[in-house]
């Protein structure tokens, strides 16, 4: 399974539900899938996309998704815990999960030396979950996302593809346009 | 000369004035005396974090939502947060109010803890204006911390002085 297929994939069948994009390539595939004025981008603060994701699904009744990486997850593993405690029934966090650090140079990731993310959900309380290795499992579990309460945490595996070009977007247009179709 | 407090009623009447709705925090010792008395408030929302720096992405998700959270965490926290206060306050423009637990300020001009000592210095680093709360007579400064933050469109910081009661 590849990222930006999964990706718009995913786009085609969320709705117009918000979506939170890791930064770099997580963020450039989504915009090359279409972009919305509901795609929140993220371009630093590497680590804390699901965690943007989780103050939005506590600011709102709407599912938020959050669209993360294996490598920015493990820099901030607590926030899992944060999420087992909070328990947001309407956030689903998907992890793109290559098992390296592709952008920096493809060194191996902890979850090629058997960290695996779904498990360390379910051991912070995060019931619904799953671990999904092509397009066919991963759209049969993000459906099941969308109508059962959750939270949701999916790890999909991917292998990596070459690079698209970065998208062109501005973080405070961005953030503006977002606001303005999201907040209260 | 009376004994001066820093009490936990008004630093909440406080956040309730400027309309606060969730505290996004981390324990430490200079603000565990708020705890008891944030969770009583039904009008305030305490989310408690791993590790300070997802308190400012928590935050500003939850700011994008139309909320208005405030970060309270310990200036040691702060340093750890150097990314998420960069990335996810001043590049965004997120007028954050961040309540930060003084560790080492004595008022003596004598700071032995290296925490105390950096605090300020990294907030000038940043460019991130700041309030010294010590005592029930200082919490009126929270509201010029929120006044400011939004005015300027950037996280604003209050120092919050270790003499409670």
């Amino acid at each position: 399974m590849h990222r930006f297929s999964a990706t718009k994939m995913l786009l085609e069948h969320l709705g117009d539900r918000p979506v939170v994009a890791n930064l770099g390539p997580s963020t450039d595939e989504l915009w090359h899938s279409g972009d919305r004025d509901r795609n929140f981008y993220t371009y630093g603060s590497m680590g804390l996309c699901s965690s943007i994701a989780l103050g939005m699904a506590l600011s709102t009744d709407e599912q938020v998704i959050s669209l993360d990486g294996d490598g920015s997850l493990l820099m901030n593993m607590g926030t899992i815990g944060t999420i087992g405690r909070e328990v947001p029934s309407n956030l689903i966090v998907v992890v793109w999960d290559n098992e390296q650090w592709a952008q920096t140079g493809y060194q191996a990731s902890h979850t090629a030396f058997g960290t695996d993310l779904e498990q360390v959900a379910r051991g912070c309380g995060i019931e619904k979950t799953a671990t999904v290795r092509d397009e066919e499992e991963l759209l049969s579990v993000f459906h099941q996302a969308l109508d059962e309460e959750g939270p949701w945490f999916i790890v999909a595996k991917i292998q990596e593809e070459e690079y698209l070009p970065v998208s062109p977007v501005e973080p405070e247009m961005t953030l503006y346009r977002f606001r303005k179709s999201f907040g209260d | 000369m009376a004994e001066l407090h820093l009490t936990p009623q008004p630093i909440i009447e406080e956040l309730k004035k400027n309309g606060v709705t969730h505290v996004v925090w981390l324990p430490d010792s200079e603000t565990n005396f708020l705890y008891e008395r944030m969770l009583a408030e039904s009008s305030i929302e305490l989310v408690p974090v791993c590790r300070e720096a997802e308190t400012m992405a928590i935050a500003a998700g939850l700011w994008v939502g139309g909320k208005k959270p405030v970060v309270l965490i310990q200036n040691t926290g702060m340093f750890e947060s150097g990314d998420s206060i960069r990335g996810l306050g001043l590049d965004i423009g997120f007028p954050m109010v961040m309540m930060v637990g003084y560790r080492g300020w004595t008022r003596h001009g004598v700071t032995l803890d290296s925490a105390a000592r950096f605090t300020e210095p990294i907030l000038h680093a940043w460019g991130i204006d700041y309030y010294l709360v010590e005592t029930d007579d200082d919490v009126d400064r929270i509201s010029n911390a929120f006044d400011e933050a939004e005015k300027k469109q950037t996280p604003v910081a209050c120092l919050m002085g270790a003499e409670y009661g």
